[in-house]
């Protein structure tokens, strides 16, 4: 055997990626050079403790602590006896208090009759990588925190929460004349990266073409067509729905493209699905888009959201589907109060039995409040 | 994935079996993909063997279709268990896509 091969920890120590071996109750064993070099940790101050305690500090990007039991790669992998398929992204914190951005992979270590004995875990800084994604995230942002519109007859709030650091979703809210607004929240398929480029494509369209809403349907069929030209070779599309809401008239106009029925909470707590078929935006033109028209009564409330708000199941794989989301909606005791969306996304996550949601969630919320709140 | 494929004058029908997501959806792919660059523009996808399809699967069955449309061709549907059925509705490709009853019915929509 040559020199080079003579000592695993030599190679182990010239890698760049951070790693170390835990044993089967997660204490750590071996802590590399490199882990050294992005952590800051020394040998020393973390082998022979686990490395749940107060060592890494592995959250997720919204905060959550990833330590425990189901949600700790290393561990799953121990349990499930599997290699990560897919990197999980973490954070963790150095020695000097930074939260480090890391990919994380895990793999079971077995003995020479198979059983699990130990697990080793890699690490690659990924700070650069994240300082890009969080100017992206501030691009992103600002497309979609334009100010909302403000008339004593309405109410219009709004919920963006990106599965990864940018999203998919989009949506947007603009006065058309002295009665009528025109919105749209619109779902690329997929998440990441690459839907979030599209949402940029959304956003100069709706620019472009808002006015239209004045008539959703053809509104609908112009970013369609434009969408087609967009999207060219590339398979993808986009779901969404349409609309314009008329103070005066009390009533709201709405056009589906794929998108999942909007739901009407009237001020008695009874909810209304308010189906409005059509094709999803971008994948052919000439195709057909309908307009549903709803009264609306003082205190009646329409919620628009991106399937990622209801397509979520539960351990017992039972999706919770458009009318369990109005449910939680209503026990939320949502009509005195304005929709809290911390306490929905928490109500989520607790039917999800996840540590976070699986896909963007959005949710638009228009409020009519009634003519006498006029000036 | 296990795809039969059946032919009846120009059409292909092709029959996948078990579940299209992300560990199959490649290999679909470059079936569907290599049937149609080998001519065919008329296509059944028969769906009575298909347990699953997810978001993925179904962007693969919009790439076929939009290349059968690009020649002038057709993609139509068949025998699709409920609940893919559902997938298909929810999303509204059936505006797209034709879904039959059949393999019988859905030669009669070309």
């Amino acid at each position: 055997m040559s020199d080079l091969l003579t000592s695993a920890e030599v190679i182990l120590d010239c890698l760049s990626d951070g790693v170390y071996v835990c044993d089967r109750e997660r204490r750590i064993v071996y802590w590399g050079k490199s882990a050294e070099r992005i952590t800051g940790w020394r040998p020393g101050d973390v082998v022979d403790r686990r490395c749940l305690e107060d060592v890494l500090c592995h959250e997720d990007k919204d905060g959550h602590r990833l330590c425990g039991e189901e949600h700790c790669p290393l561990h799953r992998s121990m349990v499930t006896g599997a290699t990560t398929t897919v990197p999980v992204i973490v954070f963790a914190r150095s020695k000097d208090g930074r939260k480090i951005p890391m990919q994380v992979t895990a793999a079971p270590i077995r003995n020479e009759s198979g059983e699990v004995i130990g697990g080793v875990e890699t690490f690659r800084d990924l700070s650069l990588t994240l300082q890009d994604l969080e100017r992206a995230k501030k691009i992103q942002t600002q497309t979609l925190e334009q100010d909302l519109p403000a008339d004593p007859r309405l109410r219009f709030s709004t919920f963006y929460l990106p599965h990864d650091i940018v999203g998919g979703d989009y949506y947007a809210v603009k006065q058309l004349d002295e009665d009528r607004y025109g919105f749209l929240l619109a779902d690329m398929e997929g998440h990441g990266l690459a839907a979030a480029l599209y949402t940029m494509q959304l956003a100069s369209v709706w620019n472009q073409h808002f006015q239209l809403l004045t008539n959703p349907a053809g509104f609908a069929a112009e970013v369609n067509k434009e969408l087609v030209q967009i999207f060219g070779r590339v398979v993808t599309f986009a779901t969404a729905v349409c609309g314009v809401v008329d103070a005066r008239a009390r009533k709201v106009s709405l056009t589906g493209a794929g998108g999942p029925p909007p739901l009407i909470i009237r001020p008695n707590q009874a909810f209304e699905k308010i189906e409005c078929p059509g094709p999803p935006l971008g994948v052919m033109e000439d195709v057909p888009y309908h307009e549903q028209i709803v009264e609306l009564e003082p205190g009646d409330s329409m919620l628009l959201f991106s399937d990622g708000a209801f397509e979520i199941r539960n351990a017992r794989d039972e999706l919770l589907g458009v009318d369990g989301l109005a449910k939680i909606v209503r026990r939320l005791d949502y009509l005195k109060n304005q929709l809290n969306m911390d306490e929905l996304q928490e109500e989520l996550l607790k039917f999800s039995n996840e540590i976070r949601l699986q896909d963007d969630i959005t949710i638009m919320e228009v409020r009519y409040l009634g003519q006498h709140a006029s000036h | 994935m296990e795809i039969v494929e059946k032919r009846e004058n120009d059409i292909c029908i092709l029959t996948p079996v078990g579940r299209l997501d992300v560990n199959t959806s490649e290999s679909f792919r470059e079936h569907l993909l290599q049937v149609i660059s080998d001519g065919t523009k008329n296509i059944i996808l028969d769906c009575q063997s298909l347990d699953y399809i997810s978001s993925g699967g179904l962007r693969v069955v919009l790439e076929g279709a939009k290349r059968v449309w690009q020649m002038e061709g057709k993609m139509v549907l068949c025998s699709l268990k409920e609940y893919i059925k559902e997938v298909f509705e929810v999303i509204q490709f059936d505006a797209f896509l034709p879904i039959a009853e059949t393999v019988e019915e859905a030669l009669k929509k070309f």
